[in-house]
């Protein structure tokens, strides 16, 4: 007897990133410590 | 929506229908509950959606492919999905079979239509090109690393970026929600985490139901809202201009928003964190699930170079295209979380460690003034509680309860005949 296979689809979860130590890894800005 | 099979009646929700090549995908945008099914077993399903009984549909399903179907099996999935209606629920809003596509209203979608509307593209445009103007015009207003640098004390700066930057990432997902909901589609929107960062997350699933030629624009509505932002606040700053030309206060606080809004943009190019853009990817290579797909081969070659064959998977995630796309796909993913460790070994880490140390100096030294005290102090914080919310989300998405959506319909339903 034939099973139909069903499967879920791919989640869409759209980002913002929420960091704000940007002086740390982004542009270098705490080297003016 | 009702099928009888004698005395026992199959009820079943409101169900969306959208052919995607040889699969349907059918779901509920209620609940966000949706199913890839194969092009007979959704011809199936709209036969019982039309009032066909169970077993008369098993019977149609029989003449039209030529072989019995297992339908205990069938409606063991749609109990999974929750496509199957309990007698004590609501009934479907419209219960007839043209009404397979129901055109759903959600709260704001004529704002979302109005914010997306020929008017609104004009006004978006208008901005950006005055924004780039004002930079040709005087190349000092153009954001620079410079102008995060507008106090001497670092809290200030870290304070204005916290609490400037929280609205622009508002506006950001308001984009998204707001693209969305034009759809006709339900959004949630909260925190999450993405590898060591904390993320604000806009849950766009029903897009799955949507047409693939009008996903795109949700899918990219949160970066023209980034670019609407450092476009809006580079204008405030011209227009804020003292009379001897120089940036003034306010206009210093705008560049510096305005370039610690572009981390956020080049951000989304790191696909492997599964961003905006990777979505995109998805989209524009008719793909599904190009993440766990890449994934599952990754540990399987993992697993086969170790001598685990017994783990090595023999089901499949995502659809063939996935499949076949992750062979390309794998590659880039694992060099993405190379990349990712490797600057946070090699440049994240040892800088946060100089900060931390030097900034325990600056609190504890005898030398140290009350301004410099607490400007250490809340910095140190600020970059504390950025690191502990990150592991928080980690830790709460680990040990919370799987969402409706989140579960994968039992593994005896995802086997390949």
């Amino acid at each position: 007897m034939k099973k139909i296979v069903v499967r879920k689809p791919g989640t869409v979860r759209l980002t913002a990133m929420a960091c704000y130590c940007y002086g740390c890894c982004c542009c270098g800005g705490r080297a003016a410590i | 929506m009702t099928a009888e099979l004698g005395e026992r009646p199959l009820l079943l929700h409101s169900l969306t229908f959208l052919d995607d090549g040889d699969e349907v995908v059918v779901g509920r945008r209620d609940i966000d509950s949706y199913g890839v099914f194969p092009s007979d077993g959704a011809a199936l399903l709209r036969e019982l959606v039309a009032g066909r009984g169970l077993e008369a549909a098993g019977e149609w399903y029989f003449e039209t492919f030529g072989e019995r179907v297992d339908l205990g099996e069938f409606v063991a999935v749609l109990h999974e999905l929750s496509f199957i209606r309990a007698p004590t629920d609501p009934p479907a809003a419209q219960d007839d079979a043209s009404t397979v596509s129901p055109r759903t209203h959600v709260p704001g979608q004529a704002l979302g239509k109005a914010a997306f509307s020929n008017a609104a593209w004009l006004c978006y445009a208008l901005i950006v090109l005055a924004a780039v103007w004002v930079c040709v015009l005087d190349s000092g207003l153009t954001p620079m690393p410079s102008h995060v640098f507008f106090s001497p004390y670092l809290a200030v700066i870290e304070l204005v970026v916290v609490f400037g930057q929280t609205p622009l990432i508002a506006l950001h997902e308001a984009f998204h929600v707001l693209a969305g909901r034009r759809l006709g589609l339900t959004t949630r929107v909260r925190l999450s985490y993405r590898f060591l960062t904390p993320v604000v997350e806009t849950a766009l699933d029903g897009l799955v139901t949507v047409p693939r030629r009008q996903r795109a624009l949700p899918m990219l509505a949160g970066m023209l809202a980034d670019v609407l932002a450092v476009s809006g606040l580079t204008l405030v700053a011209a227009a804020t201009r003292r009379q001897d030309g120089t940036v003034s206060l306010l206009g210093g606080l705008c560049l510096a928003l305005a370039f610690t809004t572009l981390p956020r943009i080049a951000w989304q190019f790191f696909l492997h964190l599964r961003t905006d853009l990777y979505h995109l990817v998805v989209l524009l290579t008719g793909c599904d699930d190009l993440h766990g797909a890449a994934k599952q081969v990754l540990l399987n070659q993992l697993n086969a170079a170790w001598g685990k064959r017994e783990k090595v998977r023999e089901d499949n995630v995502g659809s063939r295209r996935d499949r076949a796309a992750a062979r390309w796909y794998a590659p880039l993913l694992l060099s993405g979380y190379v990349a990712s460790v490797a600057m946070a070994a090699g440049i994240v880490l040892p800088l946060a460690w100089r900060f931390i140390t030097m900034t325990i100096d600056r609190l504890t030294g005898s030398a140290a003034s009350t301004a410099t005290f607490w400007d250490a102090a809340v910095v140190l914080i600020l970059t504390l509680f950025e690191f502990g919310l990150a592991g928080v989300l980690a830790w709460r998405e680990r040990h919370q309860t799987p969402r409706h959506q989140d579960r994968d319909i039992p593994r005896r339903h995802q086997h390949d005949e």
